[in-house]
């Protein structure tokens, strides 16, 4: 039997550096923007409690497998999930196919991800500039963000097209630092960006907390009462099944599981590096991103702001309308709101960041490894096509191509890959074999315990939140029940492309297969 | 904020700073049994 050679493939420069840079992929908008949102909604402090059980049943055992099958594949030449599946199940013919659709969830979210990006990068000018210093109301700051979306013409834009220089912008920027490398690319930008990022959420914090009373006849909109709106535990909300579903949803949308970025950047590791105190040190570093800086920041300065209607109609606004609307309204209202605001938008755009690159990656690790493209090639091939596709997402934006997008991209592709992905670990790889590649290198010993909850406890969450999507809305998503008739043409235009995407990403798999790329794992050395 | 809010703030900033110090502390402590210190090389020529 002919020996396969195991390719050289580029390592981390620093054990801190893989750290960030997982940080930096978990951490991006939904921190600050979508946290806050769910948790007023949701029964405030009370909330805590599914999030935290969420967090130890769900976040913590998905995030150790995949750093620990991450790592195991890029010691067999494999880092995207078509390989990484391949080895973990002892090359079984089927597996490689599973592994497309942690290919194809950061693609598609990366589609519309990149233009929401430049918009971070554009506001951040705008409050240097003053460009919606003027704007005094809701509606009319609104009207400000839509036209400049593109989504109408109004007074303040006529076209998307200082949202598509930001996009541009961004975008080259992306790629720029995919085409370093993961050492000096992925690794660098973090190592400065989330730095920066802590001193950004720190000033805010302070800022805020530093207000006082905004409007005095108004007394009783303190920070503290603005803390209460967000913390003040509602434990009735703790027997309506949503709210553990939207816990569970929250802690798998901040940790960046199912997405298979994680994978990728554990493949990097060397094969002695270790898996488990760093899986746990990158979840802590995003928790203390989401619960200390988002938790404390927007909810409680609407509070302050808007009074306790007000804050509640920012909660049920969605994270778009906060992050874009009620922030900036509120920076024209407060002293030095233009610098706070610079501050503010630059530390979206630098979780914006973080994250992209984590989302372009796969794709790019898949072209190198199984097609052996070189960098340039995949950059310019996954470039060209992401340039395409955002096109369409920017010009039917207004028709809802990017919620249809989001919605199989970012919410249903990675709890059916994070399913697969346990699944295979737990019950194919298996458990005894699963915690001896865990534990090596390790800096910590994970509790034996987790092998019971990555057995049965996690897929049955997993299985738990896919079940009651379908009965609660899955019927009425894929009837396109409620879709106004104008917007039917693009949503099935948004699922074509994505469905054509993943017919690509299986050839793709074939053609590697055909030219021997899929090796038994004990056929390489 | 209410007793209840207090409670539930204070316990969750505890426990994810209290994570997040366990975590750095152990990562920049931690020592690594497959890496020699310096002094255990044998550097001399035979």
């Amino acid at each position: 039997m002919s020996k396969s050679e195991i390719p050289q493939r580029e390592n981390w420069g620093s054990k801190l550096g893989v750290i960030l840079a997982v940080s930096g992929s978990a951490v991006g908008l939904g921190n600050f923007l979508r946290f806050p949102v769910q948790a007023a909604s949701h029964g405030g402090g009370a909330f805590m409690i599914p999030y935290f059980l969420a967090f130890l049943l769900l976040g913590i055992p998905i995030a150790w497998v995949e750093w620990t099958i991450g790592r195991y594949g890029g010691r067999h030449g494999h880092g995207s999930a078509p390989g990484v599946y391949h080895v973990i199940c002892g090359g079984k013919r089927w597996a490689k196919y599973l592994g497309v659709l942690a290919l194809l969830g950061p693609l598609g979210l990366l589609f519309y991800y990149l233009y929401v990006e430049g918009w971070t990068l554009a506001y951040a000018f705008f409050s240097l500039s003053g460009e919606y210093s003027k704007v005094a109301d809701p509606q009319h700051m609104k009207a400000f963000l839509s036209g400049f979306q593109g989504v109408e013409t109004n007074q303040f834009f006529n076209g998307p097209w200082v949202a598509y220089l930001a996009f541009a912008l961004v975008f080259v920027v992306n790629f720029y630092f995919i085409y370093r490398g993961v050492t000096k690319g992925i690794e660098k930008l973090n190592k400065v960006a989330l730095p920066i990022m802590v001193i950004c959420g720190a000033v805010l914090l302070v800022r805020v907390m530093t207000l006082g009373i905004p409007h005095p006849d108004h007394p009783d909109q303190t920070y503290f009462n603005g803390l209460g709106f967000m913390w003040n535990p509602d434990f009735s909300t703790l027997t309506d099944a949503s709210v553990w579903l939207a816990a569970a949803g929250q802690i798998f949308f901040t940790l960046s599981v199912g997405m298979g970025s994680i994978m990728v950047y554990a493949s990097y590791l060397k094969a002695q590096d270790d898996v488990a105190l760093s899986s746990l040190t990158a979840n802590s570093t995003n928790e203390f991103f989401e619960v200390i800086l988002g938790g404390s920041i927007v909810i409680p300065a609407s509070f302050m702001f808007f009074g306790a209607v007000g804050a509640q109609e920012v909660a049920q606004g969605g994270s778009f309308n906060l992050g874009f609307v009620t922030m900036p309204l509120i920076f024209n209202q407060m002293s030095g709101g233009a610098l706070i605001g610079f501050v503010w938008f630059t530390l979206l755009f630098l979780a914006g960041i973080t994250s992209s690159v984590s989302l372009i990656q796969p794709a790019i690790t898949f072209l190198e490894d199984e097609l052996r493209w070189t960098r340039q090639q995949s950059v310019l091939i996954l470039g060209s096509v992401c340039f395409i596709v955002t096109n369409f997402i920017i010009f039917t934006l207004a028709r809802g191509s990017m919620d249809e997008m989001d919605f199989w991209a970012g919410t249903m592709a990675p709890v059916v890959n994070a399913l697969i992905e346990v699944i295979l670990f737990a019950w194919v790889f298996g458990m005894t074999k699963g915690f001896r590649e865990m534990d090596l290198g390790a800096d910590l010993k994970i509790p034996r315990f987790f092998g019971f909850v990555i057995r049965y406890v996690t897929p049955t969450a997993l299985l738990a939140i896919l079940v009651a999507w379908f009965v609660q809305q899955g019927v009425a998503v894929l009837s396109l029940k409620g879709v106004s008739p104008e917007n039917v043409f693009t949503i099935w235009a948004t699922r074509l492309i994505l469905v054509s995407l993943l017919a690509v990403l299986i050839l793709l798999v074939i053609v590697a297969r055909r030219r021997g790329r899929f090796v038994k794992p004990e056929e390489l050395r | 904020m209410s007793t209840g809010g207090w409670i539930m703030f204070i316990v969750s900033w505890t426990l994810i700073i209290g994570l997040v110090i366990f975590c750095y502390t152990r990562i920049f402590t931690a020592r690594h049994p497959h890496m020699r210190a310096p002094l255990e090389i044998d550097t001399e020529a035979d």
